[in-house]
């Protein structure tokens, strides 16, 4: 059982479940002594549900052993991110603000993973409200990657990528605004997606920039990705953006990319570190060596693009965190004397200082004349490279990228300057901006041996080709 | 942008910043007003803010409204935790204005 879970291919692992080689409680109790090892170093999880895993595991193995017919996903324990709310759960979203927030309701993936009698272990670090890129504006600690313990995880997701990379859940969900599940999945040595936008419904996860995020499975490779996405896609109707999926993920995902024309912006590779650019310039070798065919491209220009979305992004931050005024959201503040200080007091203490630039920068841009001079703008630059994608989409099948500038970096190296934070997200927001499927594969090694992530960026509900490009890319990998 | 200003921005958002934030915060919305100059590079005389996404999503779909949980069910879930109140909480004000 601990050599399938160390591989992590949740096919393996519900294959053995199927043979009856162990139990599904087994199964979810090894996963439990896992994350009893070793949370309290990685800090991949802020709450853990052993009793009710136990219990759901429980029922999978009593309704297998009455002979019921059982999906995939039955018994296979993963792990939700804290933004996503499952009922009688804490959800604090990484926030003192949420501390003591118990979800009355789950999401509808969380419901969709339920109905296919998946066992849910526990809840996820990550930034606060999502707002972060290394799980360190957590009110709860911050997360380490477990490949290398003094080095970051990333974020936001952080803790789902790290619960995934230390084989302490069988796959687990993410949230991804503008990278947070691609980028720690890259850092992690995992597999991560950002589908298209409304493909995965966002009724449940709590809400941070809804025009740009989604929910996202982030596993061990590339085909239990494709299998996850497929059980929480799909139309919702407490979900008024979302829309049909991607359809049949897996039917392709072993035709190669013979053919496959894989466009690539040389000029994006030199904003990356040596190690990155020769890992993604390897992984371009490799799929020509497969018969695809590379094809130069020029993308948008890639700072405005970021510049549009923090603008926008900060925006609807700054619009949703005003329901966390200690009455109607949040926990309240003590001896506040009148409503106006209550509102005050508990937004102060209740927000850590990357919320509160993201509140005070959307704040600004929805002024008057920040409207004018930015929010404008930066909706007119999502429409431009919306349509600019689209034509490149003429010419190639998909888009390759690092999906990093750099390795996942020692914690004792951590950035301050939230601008240049902000610009490690070059690679990733493009995907979210627009609306676009995107997705991030271990494409080599980079320095002190950290994981390289190569991003794979298709045009709306192309998620099977992409699934099939960085299938054919593992696979050579592994065999190697 | 000066202090004064983003004393303003704190003030529309409901935040007390202390002085080392007033001055970081002015310091940091002014670094990325000048960064986000580079916006004219791609954005067009464009004002339409009702933005679909020509990728499928971001379309909102023609639902039709149902009635609201009771609120009695609503009442259920807010619940005293100590001294501060798990969310939602719904109160009853029996009515008045």
């Amino acid at each position: 059982m601990n050599s399938l879970m160390d591989k992590g291919d949740i096919y393996l692992l519900s294959r053995a479940l199927k043979r009856r080689d162990f139990s599904a409680e087994e199964l979810t109790r090894a996963y439990l002594e896992r994350i009893e090892g070793s949370n309290a170093d990685v800090k991949a999880y802020i709450t853990v549900c052993e009793a009710s895993a136990v219990a759901a595991a429980r029922e999978v193995d009593r309704r297998r052993a009455s002979g019921e017919a059982l999906g995939t996903l039955a018994g296979l324990p993963y792990a939700a991110k804290d933004n996503i709310c499952v009922c009688n759960v804490a959800a604090t979203c990484g926030s003192r603000m949420l501390e003591d927030y118990i979800s009355p309701y789950s999401a509808t993936v969380v419901k969709r993973l339920e109905a296919e009698c998946a066992v849910m272990l526990g809840k996820t670090n990550m930034d606060e409200f999502a707002m972060g890129s290394v799980t360190d504006t957590s009110f709860f600690g911050v997360t380490k990657n477990p490949l290398d313990t003094s080095r970051i995880a990333g974020g936001s997701s952080g803790g789902s990528a790290a619960a995934v990379a230390a084989r302490q859940a069988a796959y687990a969900l993410g949230s991804d605004t503008g990278g947070s599940v691609r980028q720690p999945s890259a850092y992690c040595g995992a597999v991560g997606i950002k589908p298209t936008y409304g493909t995965v419904s966002r009724y449940g996860l709590v809400a941070f920039a809804p025009s740009l995020e989604q929910i996202a499975p982030i596993t061990a490779d590339v085909r239990s990705n494709a299998l996850v996405l497929s059980y929480i896609t799909g139309i919702d109707e407490k979900d008024n953006t979302s829309i049909e999926g991607a359809g049949e993920l897996l039917a392709e995902i072993e035709d190669g990319v013979s053919g496959l024309r894989l466009g690539v912006d040389m000029s994006l590779l030199d904003g990356a570190a040596p190690d990155v650019r020769d890992a993604v310039l390897g992984a371009l070798s490799l799929y020509e060596r497969l018969g695809a065919r590379t094809v130069e491209i020029k993308l948008p220009n890639t700072d405005a693009m970021l510049a549009a979305y923090y603008v926008i992004s900060s925006s609807e931050a700054s619009s949703n965190m005003a329901r966390y005024d200690g009455i109607r959201y949040g926990r309240a503040a003590k001896h506040a004397q009148a409503a106006e200080e209550l509102y005050i007091k508990s937004r102060t203490e209740g927000f850590g200082d990357e919320v509160k630039r993201r509140i005070m920068l959307g704040t600004y841009f929805l002024n008057h004349t920040g409207i004018e001079a930015y929010y404008k703008k930066a909706f007119s630059v999502r429409k431009n490279a919306s349509r600019l994608f689209n034509e490149i989409f003429c010419g190639c099948d998909a888009i390759l990228s690092p999906v990093t500038p750099t390795v996942a970096y020692r914690l004792a190296d951590r950035r301050t300057d939230p601008l240049a934070i902000y610009r490690e997200d070059i690679y990733t927001v493009m995907a979210n901006l627009t609306g676009l499927p995107a997705l991030s594969v271990p494409c080599g090694r980079g320095e002190g041996g950290m994981p390289v992530g190569l991003q794979i960026m298709g045009k709306a509900l192309s998620e099977a080709m992409l699934y099939r490009i960085a299938y054919a890319l593992e696979r050579e990998v592994n065999t190697q | 942008m000066r202090k004064s200003d983003t004393s303003y921005f704190a003030w529309l958002a409901r935040l007390e910043l202390s002085c080392e934030e007033l001055e970081e915060f002015t310091g940091f919305i002014n670094e990325f007003a000048e960064f986000a100059e580079c916006l004219d590079a791609l954005a067009s005389e464009d004002n339409d803010l009702s933005y679909i996404s020509e990728n499928g999503g971001m379309r909102l779909r023609d639902d039709k409204a149902e009635p609201a949980d009771g609120h009695g069910l609503l009442l259920l879930s807010g619940c005293v935790c100590g001294d501060c109140y798990r969310v939602p909480q719904t109160v009853d004000n029996g009515g008045e204005q």
